[in-house]
């Protein structure tokens, strides 16, 4: 990137700090504080740490001044937060941060931007469900961002979580990763399949999993559910024709699952898959953590210009990230494009070639963010 | 706790609960009157020299709860903490809280059945953990368990067996291990105390036995013997396979098998050694990840625990005794002492 193109950003980012309503977190003079600016060294991340910010005047003075390509703070709240070292900050509790990142979750060789928060949206989801249904929290306890890039971010700052140490917020990931779930387990402590004392909701959800999967089987023809029941690990072709002949005779599945035609290793191979289906692939390592750095909801994410969005519940779910968090105008500049590439902002495909070209802003910057472009001024 | 005998009894039983703390408060007698010459100064030193001892020893100390004995019971906790303080060995610290801990659930086990009830709910109360009762089970709030389950061992305690709704119901033999875990922390918060040298010098008539016979505990601790690479727990086996096949480790892992040969004493040499296979390996990195591990004192990083090593997904071919233990090390040592521990409970 070179330095007119990140004399280019810098202002437009000014422009957006100028104008823009940047919401703080709650006790933000009890955070640290951490940028990253357009500088020298940029796009290379040079973290300028250990800030603390007595006002909210005082805060957005300094974002306009230095109108940073990143903005973080600490997910811990601190009695010095200004303190360089971690153990003169002395820790007073931390929100408890969910991060799914689309990185994880598509191995895709070329997995293309809008795919990718299509199915990163999808585990947020799922997440969601587990924070409300499983744990209980209402959808006021926490907040979900759009982190500007890749995924999205869920905030928990319920006061009886604050203190939980890491060890407490690993137990929390296991959960939703369902590690830890043995399917012997599972199944000696209710003594048949059906798993019908509904001690926990994971039992839930994957009693129901199954009642699901035999459904849909049930609904198939014979020769189809026959291959696709002898395909589960266990199972026979012999034995799936007589479980499916049985199935037939019963639209319930309540005999099946009472009788012996499912040997125990069958059941535990389903209940493995209906285990891998139901959990949510999360960030492990930034939940367990204590003392995270965390973007700013309201700031723009220096690596594609985009808003990183806080969302209500009902926002998330119109929430389009391509379309809602573009900030830039549809005023056509010139830019430089170093490699081929393709943006869908706003609805619109725009495909390049490399050489100079003409433009919207909001594209111009995302490519010129993500390193694809160059500012040429005319 | 109905009338002012059961309540004297109850914080005679549970002198580190928050209603003890404020019943020494309020007391008339300071912590300077104990330790000067009386009946009753004499009684609770020589109590809380016994409750300094049976940690070091790791028997169980079984409470005096007679007529006039609820006094000295509760201070003798104030000046056992005092005790510990002034010997100021992070063994010892962790020795007396197991204690502590391990009285309570005793105690709690052990009380008849009009009272169990009673004391179960007043320690959840100090605790600070709302909890309903319904059918004989106790229902709490998920993040008040969590905190507490952390060394228990066996799926029974893992989070993704027991929510339901926010809610977590244990069997009230359950919440005795739950609260028994609650005292140990309770136990351990400010320990040691920062305590005057002139105090701790009143004490060292007190002090100084204790140490003799904590010294010799420490003795025998020290002398752990030769790396046995067959004592290992199936988790640090497997990382040593992947590192001898020329597999390269993710960075949790690389530090769980580093810090863990580490503490079982294995020479920072031979660890480099082993990472030799390594298809990345340099010399000088490695070199650099081992001492810094290692540390200068030689045991600065304890190895992360089961359940990080279970988080990370390197928990694996997990087998009898690893349902016992809640550390790879307490795996290491069990077995360095009973080659075949865990070995029969293994098809359980």
């Amino acid at each position: 990137m070179n330095a007119r193109t990140k004399a280019f950003l810098e202002s437009k980012f000014r422009e957006y700090y100028h104008n823009a309503v940047i919401e703080l977190p709650p006790r933000f003079r009890k955070r640290e504080w951490a940028f990253v600016l357009f500088d020298s060294a940029y796009p290379k991340l040079v973290m300028r740490r250990h800030k603390a910010f007595g006002s909210q005047k005082e805060l957005y003075a300094y974002l306009e001044a230095v109108s940073p390509a990143h903005v973080f703070y600490s997910t811990a709240c601190y009695a010095h937060p200004s303190a360089t070292r971690m153990q003169d900050k002395k820790w007073e509790g931390a929100d408890i941060i969910f991060d799914l990142d689309a990185d994880k979750l598509l191995t895709d060789s070329t997995p293309q931007y809008a795919r990718m928060l299509i199915a990163v949206k999808n585990e947020t989801d799922k997440l969601l469900d587990f924070l409300m249904n499983d744990f209980g929290f209402d959808h006021t306890d926490f907040s979900i961002v759009f982190s500007g890039g890749r995924g999205y971010h869920v905030h928990l700052r319920e006061a009886r979580l604050a203190t939980l140490g890491s060890h407490e917020r690993r137990e929390v990931v296991n959960y939703l990763t369902g590690t830890g779930l043995e399917p012997e387990y599972l199944l000696k402590r209710t003594n048949t399949m059906p798993m019908t004392d509904d001690n926990s909701c994971w039992e839930i959800r994957i009693r129901s999993w199954i009642d699901r999967y035999f459904k849909r089987l049930s609904e198939l023809d014979a020769d189809t559910a026959i291959k696709e029941l002898a395909s589960v690990k266990a199972i026979g072709k012999r034995r799936a024709k007589e479980i499916v002949d049985e199935m037939s005779q019963d639209s319930t599945i309540q005999p099946l699952l009472q009788s012996k035609l499912m040997p125990l290793a069958a059941w535990k191979s389903l209940i493995r898959e209906a285990i891998s289906q139901i959990k949510v692939s999360i960030d492990v390592p930034v939940t367990a953590d204590t003392k995270r750095l965390i973007r700013l909801p309201t700031s723009l994410h220096g690596g594609s210009g985009l808003r990183v969005t806080p969302l209500t519940l009902d926002e998330f779910g119109r929430f389009d990230p391509l379309h809602d968090a573009v900030v830039f105008s549809d005023r056509f500049i010139s830019v430089k494009i170093l490699k081929p590439t393709t943006a869908e902002l706003k609805g619109e495909t725009i495909k390049v070639q490399q050489g100079t070209t003409e433009l919207p802003e909001h594209t111009a910057v995302y490519l010129m963010a993500r390193g694809l472009a160059e500012y040429e001024s005319r | 706790m109905t009338d002012a005998r059961s309540m004297e009894e109850y914080l005679a039983l549970f002198p580190y609960t928050s209603a003890a703390a404020r019943y020494v408060e309020v007391s008339t007698k300071t912590f300077e009157s104990l330790l000067s010459v009386g009946e009753f100064s004499k009684r609770v030193l020589n109590k809380s020299v016994e409750r300094v001892t049976r940690a070091i020893s790791g028997d169980i100390h079984v409470p005096s709860v007679g007529n006039d004995d609820y006094e000295v019971e509760i201070f003798s906790y104030v000046m056992a903490r005092a005790l510990v303080s002034c010997i100021n060995e992070t063994l010892l610290v962790q020795r007396y809280a197991n204690a502590e801990a391990r009285d309570a659930y005793n105690n709690l086990r052990h009380a008849d059945e009009r009272s169990q009830d009673g004391y179960i709910l007043s320690l959840l109360g100090d605790f600070r953990m709302p909890a309903s009762i319904k059918k004989n089970a106790f229902q709490l709030y998920f993040a008040d368990v969590i905190k507490y389950t952390g060394r228990l061992r066996g799926p029974q305690w893992r989070l993704v067996n027991l929510l339901y709704r926010g809610r977590v119901t244990l069997a009230k033999g359950e919440i005795i291990q739950i609260l028994a875990e609650a005292v140990r922390l309770k136990v351990l918060t400010g320990l040691p105390l920062k305590l005057s040298g002139k105090m701790c010098e009143e004490l060292s008539p007190y002090t100084s036995p204790l140490k003799k016979a904590l010294s010799q505990v420490l003795l025998r601790q020290e002398e752990s013997g030769p790396v046995v690479l067959e004592a290992c727990p199936p988790c640090i086996k497997a990382l040593l396979l992947q590192v001898k096949a020329g597999k390269n480790l993710s960075h949790p892992a690389r530090f769980a098998l580093t810090s863990f040969l580490a503490n079982i004493g294995m020479k920072e040499d031979e660890i480099v050694l082993l990472y030799q296979m390594s298809p990345d390996f340099d010399y000088e990195l490695t070199r650099y990840q081992v001492e810094h591990i290692k540390g200068s004192s030689g045991k600065d990083y304890i190895p992360p625990g089961c359940s990080t090593m279970e988080t990370y997904g390197n928990c694996v071919e997990s087998d009898g005794l690893c349902r016992r233990i809640a550390h790879p090390l307490s795996y290491y040592r069990l077995r360095i002492k009973r080659p075949d521990a865990g070995v029969k409970t293994s098809t359980g």
